[in-house]
């Protein structure tokens, strides 16, 4: 460690000690001067009752407002220091991770590998579901500590980048920096990016490009008025917190991404993972969601584009809380004896998250089944599922054979009947149950007849991010005349409107709605809107994936 | 008058401070090496299941597979920091060439159990490897202050030892399981 531990112990004080004093020091000047206009006011309208109070408040005066800045001062600090993790991260609208995905399993893993590194302290982590790719890291007082990573990083990386990126926070968490970034976001950055959020979300909401949200534009136009007005003070308040925040931000050292970085090379020992994933960083769109742009520093790369980020000198230094990416990434490769070329072919690639679904099946056995004292089938395992009443005592005699036995004393259909695949939704195409299923890491429910694919909204953004699957040769070149006739085919995806699809959603019941899945790539697929999930027949997800693949090489 | 305050105020102060940073270091490393001892024991827990779930793909492999299972039981009863050193080094290897071996089975990497149990075992191999990194570090700083003057006269005095570090080969941990997959 740079320090020792001691050393960081004070450091950190130090610093936490000097926020206080910021926060009583703005306090005070602004309860001052609200102090001074009201005198000034006074003085102006009825000067008879205070003919001994002039423009400056006087000695006595001076206490008083120095009191009410300390106890708004000291209050203004136990609720933003209160619950510090739970409302930054709720705020970055991070979620927990969800224990069946693949990608979600090894991140949490690696965190695991990396708090025994540093030690064993335990460390929580959680998931920005966007495309950006961007990683944080808050700590409080009590030494609870988090790491959250977007999914668009879980996506694009190897498992020796995320293990760097992710020692790279751990490293911000054991040096102290990692509190000291949080106190100072959650004393006005936190009310900041709240308010901003507030307002994006408002204007969307007023604009609704989103695909689910157009039926609500009717609603919000009778209170556009209201919105202006509140927009307005919201505006103000955004300011002057952005403002604040932006004071505090000069006090937070551009070293302590070096001394993170340094302390990531420590633990991992692979300089080179570190700059590969700071290049993919840097080289994609950092944003983490709308309103983050005050809580910069707790991320490894600003989300918001600052052109201070890139410059040196004083005047950068002071104002920017992160250093150029370009020499965090020059260090790092000096560590690894490489040049910048070496970025361009990267270690190697990352083949644990290959997808199951690559082989070609192999014939499955075929099953009769007694009905009504007559044999029906051959059925395959997905037919029998779907069969009305079939459980493990129904009789059933293999194909080619004569022997009879219950469908729960077969050991294949007993497995499947224990592993809780039979899901209750049913394919709209051919009726067949629906089988749980992986795909790109993530679990989804296919219909193994017409191939269709049942997703979530939810999960929709991991897959499309995610890159495992193989396409094959005649989607990308549907994909490809598809992406070369961009203009043709937005033009009509603008034109087309939304039909009624002929299927009804798996879910609840109600007929979908077929239509484009979006202007930029216009792909039909059936939507409903009452469950937020998706149908996508045969080829279509393929279609899409392999659509946003060409169009946007750096997104997917 | 200066002697006095030496001898009953600080001398025993610097004793106990030598004294206790010296218990300290000594916690720490135990701690240290309690946390590599729960991730081999984790590794010797996942391999029955890798066994199983490759028995059914790779029905003429038993000699690795026997293997595999022979060094597991010899790390797993092994005790003392040197015999653990050995008898992982040679688990690693058979690891190391059942992963070989494994790969010309596709059906038996496309398995979903078996991905998972792979993920499961390239993590146990890093969290040994880092366990080991950080036991390593803290036997250093420990050993360090036992020999250095003036803690190591009260290291002496109390019956402090060097403690012994905790080595695993190189090829054996971290690249193995990754590249032979």
């Amino acid at each position: 460690m740079p320090f020792t531990h001691l050393e960081i112990e004070q450091r950190k004080s130090i610093i936490i000690i000097l926020l206080f004093i910021i926060l009583i020091v703005i306090y005070f000047m602004g309860t001052w001067f609200a102090a001074a206009v009201a005198g000034i006011g006074l003085l102006f309208l009825c000067p008879q009752y205070i003919s001994g109070y002039g423009f400056m408040p006087s000695l006595s005066g001076n206490l008083w407002i120095l009191g009410i800045a300390l106890i708004s001062g000291a209050v203004h600090w136990l609720i933003s220091t209160a619950n510090i993790i739970p409302r930054i991260s709720a705020l970055l609208g991070a979620m927990p991770l969800d224990d069946k995905d693949r990608y979600h399993q090894r991140f949490k893993n690696i965190v695991e590998e990396v708090s025994i590194a540093i030690g064993g302290r335990r460390i929580e982590c959680m998931v920005i579901p966007t495309t950006a790719v961007n990683s944080f890291s808050v700590a409080d007082f009590h030494g609870n500590s988090l790491i959250g990573v977007t999914e668009g990083l879980l996506a694009r990386l190897s498992r020796h980048q995320i293990e760097a990126i992710v020692a790279h926070e751990a490293g911000h968490i054991v040096s102290g920096d990692c509190l000291i970034t949080t106190v100072s976001c959650s004393l006005f950055g936190i009310y900041a990016a709240a308010f901003r959020y507030i307002t994006v979300s408002i204007e969307n909401s007023i604009e609704n490009t989103a695909v689910f949200d157009e039926d609500r534009e009717r609603d919000n136009r009778n209170n556009d008025a209201f919105i202006a007005l509140y927009l307005l003070f919201i505006g103000c308040v955004v300011g002057v917190t952005a403002f604040f925040s932006m004071i505090i931000n000069t006090l937070i050292s551009r070293q302590k991404e070096y001394r993170a970085d340094a302390l990531s090379v420590k633990l991992t020992r692979n300089p080179l993972a570190l700059a590969e994933a700071l290049h993919i960083v840097s080289g994609s769109w950092c944003g983490a969601g709308h309103g983050i742009e005050n809580l910069g520093s707790i991320f490894i790369a600003n989300p918001a584009y600052e052109e201070a980020d890139e410059g040196e000198g004083f005047v950068p230094d002071l104002i920017s809380t992160h250093p150029p990416m370009s020499k965090r990434i020059k260090v790092l490769l000096d560590m690894a004896h490489a040049d910048i070329r070496t970025l361009d072919n990267p270690q190697q690639a990352d083949p644990t998250i290959a997808s199951a679904e690559q082989l070609p099946a192999e014939p499955a056995p075929k099953w009769f089944v007694s009905k009504e004292n007559t044999w029906t089938g051959p059925f395959d395992m997905d037919h029998l599922a779907a069969l009305p009443g079939f459980g493990p005592d129904t009789w059933i005699k293999a194909e080619g054979e004569d022997r009879i036995k219950p469908a729960g004393r077969e050991p294949s259909i007993a497995a499947w009947f224990n592993k809780g695949n039979l899901v209750p939704f049913k394919c709209p195409h051919c009726e067949l149950a629906l089988m749980k299923s992986e795909y790109e890491g993530t679990s989804v429910y296919r219909c193994s007849h017409a191939h269709g694919l049942f997703v979530k909204k939810s999960d929709l953004m991991k897959i499309i991010i995610r890159r495992d699957t193989a396409f094959s040769p005649n989607i990308l070149k549907l994909a490809d005349i598809m992406a070369g006739n961009s203009e043709q085919a937005r033009a009509m995806a603008m034109s087309s409107k939304q039909i009624k699809s002929s299927i009804s959603c798996p879910q609840c019941g109600i007929t979908m709605n077929r239509r484009c899945y979006s202007i930029a790539y216009p792909v039909l697929v059936d939507i409903c809107k009452t469950c937020n999930v998706l149908w996508f027949d045969q080829y279509e997800m393929e279609l899409l994936q392999a659509l946003v693949e060409k169009t946007a090489p750096n997104l997917a | 008058m200066l002697w006095p305050i030496i001898y009953i105020i600080i001398l025993p102060a610097a004793l106990t401070i030598i004294y206790n940073l010296l218990v300290i270091g000594r916690q720490r490393v135990k701690s240290a090496w309690s946390q590599i001892d729960v991730q081999l024991k984790r590794r010797h827990d996942l391999i029955p299941n890798l066994i199983t779930v490759a028995k059914g793909y790779m029905q003429h492999e038993h000699e690795i597979m026997e293997e595999v299972a022979t060094a597991r039981q010899i790390a797993a009863e092994a005790s003392s920091i040197k015999d653990k050193e050995a008898a992982e080094n040679v688990l690693s290897n058979a690891l190391h060439s059942f992963f070989a071996v494994a790969e010309n089975y596709p059906r038996l990497k496309a398995d979903r159990v078996m991905l998972s149990l792979h993920e499961e075992l390239v993590s146990t191999e890093n969290r040994i490897a880092f366990a080991r990194q950080y036991y390593n570090e803290e036997v250093l700083r420990y050993n360090t202050r036992v020999e250095t003057f003036p803690s190591s006269a009260v290291a002496k005095l109390f019956g402090f030892t060097r403690k012994e570090f905790f080595k695993i080969e190189a090829t054996g941990d971290r690249q193995a399981i990754t590249a032979g997959f």
